[in-house]
Order: structure tokens, then C-alpha cells, then sequence
């Protein structure tokens, strides 16, 4: 389906501008008094998810939704924290050689599964052995395999005790910890009845505060407390840390329709709807004033939504004509315009809470409309058109590329939609069959690894985005860095080679609204976008 | 008659043929790719190939639809390539929800529309008439989704009376399944009683011009025996047909309403599986919707003869 859209001038933009809120901290909620309620334990917290779970099979048949709801059931060796750094999960400690290729795990003790047994280092082995079976169908395996652009391979699991567990790698992986903790990978440690005798799947038992009970396909998915659940003594910090289950089962109800999701909230059927449509925000807002029965959740998340340039195609490989265009797009106008005011722009893989983020990210290429329509006549810009692929599944990439064509169109570009369905522009992008694509990149916890999801070679995988041999000796420097400041010093340099050579525009870091009824507590969201529901409570029912 | 059901038969097996290589070469032809919707922004070219190999996408096209003709034949719809659960497991589920909530709004249409409509072609341009004609236009011009969502504000939220969404099966417990389905069952059912009103309206005054019914009048029989006795009898007739394809209909078209209610009915699986490319998916719930379509709409025709000796099989 192709669309041409023409009816957003450029001033409608600037109108919109002067009427956007100013930025937010990173995450906060719209009603003071959030926490003052005394904890308590009982009870069952509704939670709606936009579609059914995939499977209950962690890191294998898995989406978005399937690893919200898994990631209250298992647990890996370590995971991220608030911070994004990796801490330990159900390791109590991890050392690494100083050559980098071998990773040992002190496990914690008194870690039991759901099913009462107790976990040690076979558990761990056997669950990663499971892992790097190609049988299993891990979607991760290739970063551990050496089949992926790494190359990174894990070439023995092995346990010299009941409590330690070693991993050797065929080269040095400062990002190992990093793949391990990823929560669309799930690493987590199951116990081996978790599957049956005959190898096939059975049910997770993990050893997160929460097992599953009831899974009715298309309707719920029920968790119930895990009352054997021995908790961490460090706070809790993000996926890490003391987990106290306080509700006695999570419903995590299926909900396609995330208006009508809102309404069962209105309506108390729902107690937490995250990734709220942002297209309800005024009517969310005013509720929460008046009657005052819901609070909003504002959280910057990892997901980085940006304009994709083909670098391959015979009017955007002269990069010449892709800063043209990067100078006729303001992100910061369009971000305002795009998100009613709660995103801050962004232009850089590294977001502005990373502990890798320094002063040079924020560098990019000036909005100079002028500039831009000079420099693409320069360039040899002769009004050929310019197609944007989007889609209306996601309407923030409908947004963003709505605003960049108007803005495109202002600077004397001849921008054009194409409207898709996502299954048709995510094909495309994986074929590298576009012009320029209004996309976004799932979070990563370590901004490393969302720079190795769209650096390297198109000859490899038509999908990568920047196939810039500079680029690619920098990335293949990552997993060879001996602390944070030489990974710090080399994404800088990417980021400022990517201002050199502008393969996409960026555009900002998602904000999500969560909203809540007032009588859960205990709430947080955090960046990686997923509702974490241990440490929240919910009023008794009058 | 068992001639022409055996032809009948014959005819919807060919049919359910052609269909189902319509809807193969549809889906294949359609961009969109499987594999990378399962793999989303991380899929490299080697495990995208790897997991359309797992999916039998790497077969020529032939191939990949023999493979599943001679499965379908022997009753196996394959499985799906989201959730890797049987086809036929997933869609037999999948339509015993549907069938609990298009059964009610079935029979509540009928038993409403039916009278509604003979009244309103009985009292042709009177102020009930008109007020009956009214409503069924602004019924049937409501699309399913504004009702369901203005109900859901009404009775769901201001009043706080029913559930704005989720199913409970009847086998669950009848009274919470019968909460849970009186918003969506209205919503489904006020477009459909629409159409049935006035088409109902219509075959009346139709019959009432017709002479035989003057020739009744003239004998003496009174207002309830004309009614009962041939308006409702004839005006009956030429509704099964349109009562068959409203059943169908209701089958296949109840996505929209079960994505408000949050109903995990046929509709939005199919839905759900178009959105997520899942082939097996979408071939398995239109073979079966086809069939279903079929086998309701030749019960209707074998029906229609007994009410109407006007109307003759070949």
C-alpha cells in the first residue's frame, strides 16, 4: 500500500513545538504519593498484555510479551540492574581470567526450584547445555556458538564443585555478562523436569518468586507465588537484587486492544496496563486528577527509534545527499511533535542514562533547511523521489515518518510514504529493500551491543545498517575491551564517525506511559521497558 | 435428495480445493516473511534461513503444498509456526469460544428481528413503523466496534454492571460466562438484528400485496390468523437464505468485537495469524470457515423446500 501524505506542513510542526510540555526526569509517576502504603502480602495483580505468550519455554519460542511473563518464573546467572550495569542473579559472585576467556560462577546456596529442589552447578550445566543444543531452538545460540558476527563461542561448561560453574570461550568477550543478562535471550536456569523424557518441553521450572500455575491460551496466564523463594540480601536493583513477592498470584490477562485495556482499568478489571497508548494521554492524565483512581508511570526506555538510510541505493550512497537529509530533519522538533513532548531526542546508540553516554553523543548534524537543500543540489538532487516505509502497527514509526516527510518536503526533498503492515516492512528491512525506514531497535541493556546489531558487512546480512569498515574494526574492538572506559572511548568514536557518515538518523529512546490503579504500590518502571512485578502490592479489597 | 446431497458434497469439496490453492498462493505471493517476524531486528541471514528450514519455507512451492494437502487429507492442519501447537487443537478451541458467543446473538436476532420486522411491514407508515425502520437503520449503520465501545463506557464503566472484557467458558460457570458475554453478544447482535428487521419489514409488505392474502382478508379471518397463518409462513421462506449467510457470517466476522472484548474467539485468531504471516494457521481457520459456510448454507437450502413448495432442488 502506498501513500502520499502532504498535509503536515512544516509550520504545524513549529505550532505543535511551542505547545509540548518540557522533558521529564527518566522515569517518574504523575501522583506524588506513590509509596505510602504499608506493604502487604495477598491478593492477585491484573496485568494486560497486547497478545497471548508464545510458548512458556524461555528463550526459545519467545516475543516480547512471553518474556514478561517468563522473566517472573527463571532466573539467569546474573542480570542487569537499574543502572544497566550486570550484577549477580543466582550467582553470589563471577570472576573472569585475565586473558578474558574464562568466566567462573559462584553460585548461591539454599537456591531451591519450584519443584523444592535445590539448585547447584549440574542445574546450571545442564540448562546451558540445553542451551547450545541447536536442537533446543535458543534464538540467542548464535552469540554463543560462534556462528554470530562475533564470532564469541562458549567452549566448555564445566563444574569443578557443587557451586561453581565455568565457562570457557574460544576468545576474549568483555560483552559475555552483557549477552547473558539479556532479557530478550533468557538465560535462565531451569531444573531438568522441565522437560520431558523424550526431550520435548514440558513447563518452566525456574527458580524466580513466581511459578506458573495456569496458562489459558488466548485468555491468561496465571503466576502464583513461589513460597519456597529464597531472596537475595542486596536491595532490590532492577532484574537483580531481593525479590519479595507480595501478591499471592499475577494474571496477566490478554488484551490485543490496549484502549480497551485502559477502559478495564478505568473500570477495575485491570491493575496495570505498561506501554499505555500514548494516543489516550490528555483523558490518562485528567483521570488521575479527577477521579484520581489511576497514576501514570513515565519511563525512558532502550528502544531506539530511528530514520534508516540505504546506504546501498544509487541516490543515498552518496553520503553527501544522506547529511543533506540529516540537516533537513530536527530530531528534536520532530521528537517533540512525535511523542506530545515526553520523549527527549536522542541521536546517539549510547541513551542518555548510560554510563557509557559522554558530551561528544549529543553531537549532530545542525537543522539547517537551507543548508540541506543547498548541499542535496550538490550533490546532484534532481526532486527524485525519496520513499519513507512505515507501518500503523507501531504509530510512533508512523509519527516520526509523517514528521520527517513534512520536514523533507519543507527542505525541497520530494518525500513519499509507503505505508505497510509490520510483517511486510520487517521483511524488507531484513532484505535491506528500502530507501529510507522509520524503524526502531529493541533495547539492549549495553549500548555495545545495539552498535553490533546495525554495524557490519551487507554482504553478511543485508539488514545491517551501517557497512562501514571503520566501523566494523571499531565494533570488533567491543568484546576486547578491558574495562567501561575503553568501550566509553570507542562507541565516542563511532558516534562521531556516524556524524561523518550519517547510515540513519536518530531519533530518541521510547518513553512509555505505565498506568496503574492507585491501590497498587511499589511500581517501578524501568528502562528496558518490562513491568517488574516483585516488591509490588496491591490494597486489600474493600 | 441423497443425489443432491452427494452432488452438493461434491461441489464443496471442489470448492474447499480451490480455495484452499487460492489461499496457498495468496499467502506465499503476500510480502511478509515468518521467519523474521519470530527473529524480529536480530535475525541474520543464516538464522533467518535456519528457521524457515524449520518451518518448510525452503521447499518449492509445490512441495510445501502437497506436503499439507496430504496432511489436511488425513485431518492433520499442520501446526502453528508461532506457538508450535497442532492447528486443529488451537482452531477446535478457538471456535467453541465463537460458538458461545454467536449462538446467543444468533437466536436473540431471530427471535427479536423476526416479529420486529413482521410488525413493522404489518403497521407500514405508521409512527411505529417509522420508529422501527429508524432504529434498525441506525443499527445497521453503527459500525460493531463504536457499539461495543460505547457499551463498554455505559454499562462498563460509568455503571460499573458488566465486564469491559475477558471469557469465561460456559462449562466454567454459566453465570460469569453469562456476564462476561451480554456486552459483546449485543454489540454482535444489534448490527444483525438491524439487517434482519428490515429485510423481515420488506418480504411482509411484500407478501401483504400479494392477492392471496386480499382473498384471506375477504374470507374473514382475523389480523392474528393472516399472520400467523401466511405472512409469517411466506415472508419466512426467503429469509433462510439470508439467515444461512448471517450465521456465517457471524462465524468468521466476529474479529473485530472479540479484539475489543478481549475474546479469544476464531475471529481474532485468524486475525492474530494473518498479522503474524502463521500459514498453517490461516489456511487451517479458512478451510474450516469455508466448510462450516458450506454445510450451513446447504442445510438451509434443503430446509427452504419444506417451508416454501415454491422452491425446488435440482
Amino acid at each position: 500500500m502506498r501513500l502520499r501524505l502532504r498535509i503536515v506542513p512544516i509550520v504545524c510542526l513549529a505550532v505543535a513545538l511551542t505547545a509540548c510540555g518540557q522533558p521529564e526526569s527518566n522515569s517518574h509517576s504523575s501522583n506524588a504519593a506513590v509509596h505510602v502504603s504499608k506493604p502487604r502480602f495477598g491478593g492477585e495483580i491484573r496485568v494486560a498484555i497486547s497478545s497471548d505468550i508464545r510458548s512458556t519455554n524461555p528463550g526459545v519460542r519467545r516475543d516480547g510479551n512471553t518474556d514478561t511473563v517468563l522473566l517472573e518464573i527463571g532466573e539467569p546467572l546474573v542480570a542487569y540492574r537499574n543502572d544497566m550495569t550486570v550484577g549477580p542473579m543466582l550467582a553470589e559472585s563471577v570472576k573472569h581470567s585475565p586473558d578474558g576467556r574464562v568466566y567462573t560462577f559462584t553460585l548461591r546456596r539454599h537456591v531451591r526450584f519450584q519443584n523444592g529442589a535445590l539448585m547447584t552447578a549440574a542445574d546450571v550445566k545442564w540448562s546451558w547445555d540445553r542451551l547450545l543444543d541447536p536442537k533446543t531452538g535458543f534464538r540467542c545460540l548464535d552469540d554463543f556458538d560462534g556462528t554470530g558476527a562475533t564470532g564469541v563461542k562458549i567452549e566448555s561448561v564445566t563444574t569443578p564443585d557443587k557451586w561453581h560453574v565455568v565457562f570457557t570461550l574460544n576468545k576474549p568477550s568483555a560483552l559475555f555478562l552483557d549477552r547473558i543478562a539479556s532479557v530478550q535471550c533468557q538465560t535462565s536456569i531451569l531444573h531438568r523436569s522441565s522437560v520431558n523424557a523424550d526431550g520435548s518441553w514440558n513447563k518452566p521450572i525456574g527458580t524466580g518468586p513466581y511459578e506458573l500455575a495456569e496458562w489459558r491460551k488466548g485468555q491468561y496466564v496465571l503466576l502464583k507465588r513461589f513460597d519456597g523463594y529464597v531472596p537475595r540480601s542486596d536491595p532490590q536493583d532492577g532484574m537483580t537484587g531481593r525479590k519479595i513477592a507480595y501478591a499471592d498470584r499475577i494474571r496477566f490477562v490478554v488484551t490485543p486492544d490496549l484502549l480497551a485495556a485502559k477502559s478495564a482499568l478505568y473500570a477495575g478489571a485491570i491493575d496495570l496496563v505498561f506501554a499505555a497508548p500514548l494516543s489516550a494521554l490528555n483523558e490518562m492524565e485528567r483521570r488521575a486528577k479527577d477521579p484520581g483512581d489511576v497514576r501514570l508511570y513515565r519511563q525512558e526506555t532502550l528502544d531506539w527509534t530511528v530514520l534508516l538510510m540505504q546506504t546501498d541505493d544509487p541516490l543515498l550512497k552518496n553520503v553527501n545527499m544522506r547529511r543533506a537529509i540529516a540537516h533537513a530533519i530536527s530530531p528534536e522538533l520532530l521528537t517533540d511533535v512525535s511523542t506530545m513532548g515526553v520523549a527527549t531526542a536522542n541521536t546517539s546508540a549510547v541513551n542518555h542514562a548510560s554510563r557509557f553516554r559522554t558530551p561528544d553523543e549529543s553531537r549532530w548534524l545542525s537543522y539547517a533547511p537551507e543548508l540541506a537543500r543547498r548541499m542535496a543540489k550538490e550533490a546532484g538532487y534532481t526532486g527524485q523521489p525519496i520513499t519513507i516505509q512505515t507501518n500503523r502497527k507501531f504509530p510512533y514509526m508512523f509519527d516520526n515518518a509523517v514528521a520527517a516527510q513534512a520536514m523533507l518536503n519543507a527542505a525541497g526533498f520530494n518525500a513519499k510514504l509507503e505505508v505497510f503492515d509490520w510483517a511486510t516492512q520487517l521483511s524488507k528491512f531484513q532484505k535491506g529493500d528500502f530507501q529510507m525506514s522509520s524503524f526502531g531497535y529493541a533495547a539492549r541493556g549495553n549500548p555495545a551491543l545495539l552498535f553490533q546489531n546495525f554495524t557490519g558487512s551487507k554482504a553478511v546480512r543485508k539488514s545491517y545498517q551501517w557497512d562501514n569498515p571503520r566501523a566494523i574494526a571499531l565494533i570488533e574492538k567491543f568484546d576486547m575491551a578491558p574495562n567501561d572506559d575503553v568501550l566509553r572511548a570507542e562507541m565516542q568514536k563511532l558516534h562521531a564517525l556516524m556524524v561523518q557518515d550519517v547510515p540513519l538518523i536518530g531519533l530518541y529512546n521510547d518513553k512509555i506511559i505505565d498506568l496503574t490503579r492507585t491501590s497498587l504500590h511499589g511500581y517501578q518502571p524501568w528502562a528496558i521497558g518490562r513491568p517488574i512485578l516483585w516488591g509490588v502490592w496491591k490494597d486489600a479489597t474493600p | 435428495m441423497s443425489a443432491i446431497i452427494t452432488r452438493r458434497m461434491l461441489t464443496i469439496v471442489v470448492t474447499l480445493f480451490v480455495v484452499s490453492i487460492v489461499v496457498f498462493l495468496l499467502l506465499r505471493l503476500a510480502p511478509g516473511d515468518p521467519a523474521t517476524l519470530i527473529l524480529g531486528d536480530t535475525g541474520n541471514s543464516a538464522r533467518i534461513a535456519k528457521v524457515r528450514a524449520e518451518m518448510g519455507l525452503d521447499q518449492p512451492l509445490p512441495v510445501q503444498y502437497f506436503l499439507w494437502l496430504g496432511h489436511v487429507i488425513r485431518g492433520d492442519l499442520g501446526t502453528s509456526f508461532m506457538t508450535g501447537e497442532p492447528v486443529a487443537q488451537a482452531l477446535w478451541r478457538h471456535f467453541l469460544v465463537t460458538l458461545q458467543l454467536i449462538t446467543p446473538a444468533f437466536i436473540i436476532s431471530l427471535l427479536f428481528a423476526i416479529p420486529i420486522g413482521i410488525l413493522a411491514g404489518w403497521r407500514q407508515d405508521t409512527k411505529l413503523d417509522l420508529a422501527i425502520v429508524g432504529s434498525a437503520s441506525i443499527f445497521v449503520s453503527m459500525p460493531s466496534f463504536v457499539v461495543a465501545l460505547l457499551l463498554n463506557l455505559v454499562f462498563g464503566i460509568a455503571l460499573g454492571w458488566l465486564p469491559t472484557m475477558g471469557f469465561v467458558s460456559l462449562g466454567d460457570g454459566p453465570l460469569t460466562w453469562l456476564q462476561h458475554i451480554i456486552l459483546p453478544v449485543t454489540a454482535l447482535l444489534i448490527v444483525e438484528a438491524g439487517i434482519l428487521i428490515r429485510f423481515m419489514r420488506t418480504n411482509t409488505i411484500e407478501v401483504l400485496n400479494q392477492d392471496y392474502i386480499a382473498y384471506a382478508r375477504s374470507k374473514g379471518l382475523s389480523d392474528w390468523e393472516l399472520l400467523r397463518l401466511h405472512v409469517f409462513k411466506n415472508t419466512l421462506a426467503p429469509t433462510l437464505s439470508l439467515v444461512g449467510l448471517m450465521l456465517s457470517s457471524l462465524l468468521s466476522g466476529t474479529a473485530v468485537i472479540e479484539t475489543v472484548y478481549s475474546i479469544p474467539g476464531l475471529g481474532r485468531f485468524l486475525v492474530d495469524a494473518v498479522y503474524a504471516r502463521d500459514y498453517p494457521v490461516i489456511q487451517g481457520v479458512l478451510l474450516f470457515v469455508v466448510v462450516v459456510y458450506a454445510v450451513v448454507n446447504l442445510v438451509f437450502e434443503l430446509i427452504q423446500p419444506l417451508l416454501d413448495p415454491r422452491v425446488r432442488l435440482t
